[in-house]
């Protein structure tokens, strides 16, 4: 089976920041989920599947089209929605449907209007009068009216209260029903990862940490609990950990838990667990 | 065809300022009634009001560049879309110069003072959007704007020290004396062609290379 995207060994340097030889493919039919702190490379990576930045190695394929040489044919496939809004402020829906079906040889306008109507956006606003939430649903609309194969959302739930965060998700889950498109997301928001990921790609300080189904990464990681005498015989094992006068709190790979002494606690790693432990590593101080 | 769609969604985003386009073609219009008798400085005065005109798709990408560069297009497009669009402004303006010519001052026409006047405003826009569009295809409208008032200065001061006084100084009809070879049109229109194709390769050269 095609991969709807296959990103292979991306490395795009910056002064001071590398995102260096990130891989990942995602398959039709499913949502992936790309996770990191702020500034690990999460946009970087959106972008660079998005041509709008020039890759320094690797490979981007969309759905069999190559990112910079099939830069056309690969963006009418993908619906793209950026955190912020991209469409003109003094634009009205309007306006989005007539530049949408312009550019778009599949836009289908009628699909648009019914997606304007059962988010509730008004037709004589203003988008700059548009609240938050409503500029994230006409993105939406205008990634969802375009018979697109890949939704390419860069935080789309952030600054969205839980309600409408809930019906973006049921969106995201209905997109992929049909079994030949996916979607890739990036968020800081765990708990819509569990809801709704099926993969979870986690990068780091611009380097791949895992890109795995989401069952396999909270069964590869478990969280460790001690006291300060057992840290020692821990810390070579630890990934990241907190320390405090009580005891510490760490993350290690769940193959090396027949490795703990007994009197440190092993529980189930959530998403936030994984994510903040590899962001804290070990400080000096802990050691 | 590319270019064409990236031509028409410049025209779209500049909805914001389409309040001062209409704005200055009635500023146009006045000064169409009070300077008929003036038409040569009047073609001049057509020319000076689309230079505003040229600014307002730099400032409107600045706002919406995710949504140019998420589209299904090129990158090659855009910058031919900008060019196309001042290229049909400056041919707008030559066909307006030539029809208030015709119904003010046939005469101008007759003897080819508005197509010199024309060409020397075709040359000085060039130049203007020659200076502007690669400034803003690498740094952005800010810079290219400062740039763009910065050459257009230039021009002005070197068009005061290289003239003589007499020339500057008296009414435009002396120029004209000047200048009454009908070749000299034309070749201001070469020069002026050259400039902006030069202007459009370095455009798409830093244009490819820009992040973002």
């Amino acid at each position: 089976m095609t991969d709807i995207l296959n990103v292979a060994g991306l490395t795009k340097c910056f002064d001071g920041f590398t995102l260096n030889n990130i891989s990942f493919r995602l398959q039709p039919g499913y949502i992936m989920g790309l996770v990191g702190p702020n500034g690990s490379g999460k946009t970087t990576t959106i972008k660079l599947i998005m041509n709008m930045m020039k890759k320094d190695k690797g490979a981007i394929n969309i759905n069999g089209y190559d990112s910079v040489k099939g830069e056309v044919e690969a963006k009418e496939l993908i619906g793209y929605a950026s955190d912020e809004c991209m469409f003109v402020d003094d634009w009205k829906t309007d306006d989005v449907k007539k530049t949408l079906a312009l550019y778009y040889k599949k836009f289908d306008e009628t699909q648009f209007e019914r997606y304007i109507d059962d988010f509730d956006l008004p037709r004589g606003r203003k988008i700059k009068d548009f609240s938050k939430g409503m500029k994230t649903k006409l993105m939406l609309a205008a990634a969802l009216s375009h018979d697109t194969k890949l939704l390419l959302l860069d935080e789309p739930t952030s600054g969205l209260d839980p309600v409408i965060r809930t019906e973006l998700l049921d969106i995201l889950q209905e997109y992929i029903v049909r079994g030949n498109r996916s979607v890739l997301f990036s968020t800081h928001i765990t708990t819509d990862l569990e809801k709704v990921a099926d993969y979870i790609t986690f990068i780091n300080d611009g380097k791949l940490i895992f890109s795995m189904d989401k069952d396999s990464v909270l069964e590869t990681y478990s969280v460790v609990k001690g006291s300060p005498e057992s840290f020692n015989s821990v810390k070579e094992i630890l990934i990241g950990c907190r320390t405090n006068r009580m005891g510490f709190e760490g993350l290690v790979l769940s193959e090396n838990a027949a490795k703990l002494p007994r009197d440190v606690v092993c529980e189930k790693a959530t998403l936030d667990d994984i994510i903040v432990y590899h962001r804290l590593g070990i400080r000096p101080w802990a050691l | 065809m590319g270019a064409l769609k990236s031509m028409l969604l410049d025209l779209k985003a500049c909805k914001v300022y389409w309040k001062n386009i209409i704005l200055v073609l009635f500023v146009l219009g006045l000064f169409v009634i009070n300077m008929s008798k003036s038409v040569d400085a009047l073609f001049l005065v057509i020319f000076l009001l689309f230079l505003p005109l040229w600014q307002y798709p730099f400032a409107a990408y600045d706002k919406c560049s995710l949504l140019y560069l998420s589209l299904p297009q090129k990158k090659s497009d855009i910058v031919l879309g900008r060019y196309l669009l001042a290229v049909l402004g400056i041919v707008f303006a030559f066909i307006l110069s030539a029809c208030i010519g015709l119904i003010c001052d046939p005469q101008s026409v007759k003897n080819g003072d508005m197509f010199l006047i024309a060409s020397v405003s075709t040359l000085f826009i060039a130049v203007l959007i020659s200076v502007q569009a690669p400034i803003f295809f690498k740094f952005g409208y800010m810079k290219s704007r400062i740039f763009a008032f910065l050459s257009l200065g230039i021009i002005a001061g070197l068009i005061g020290f290289a003239l003589p006084e007499a020339v500057v100084g008296k009414d435009i009809s002396s120029v004209m004396e000047m200048a009454k070879s009908p070749l000299i049109p034309v070749i201001l229109l070469i020069i002026s062609a050259i400039i902006v194709v030069v202007s459009y390769c370095i455009s798409l050269a830093v244009f490819e290379k820009r992040e973002g």
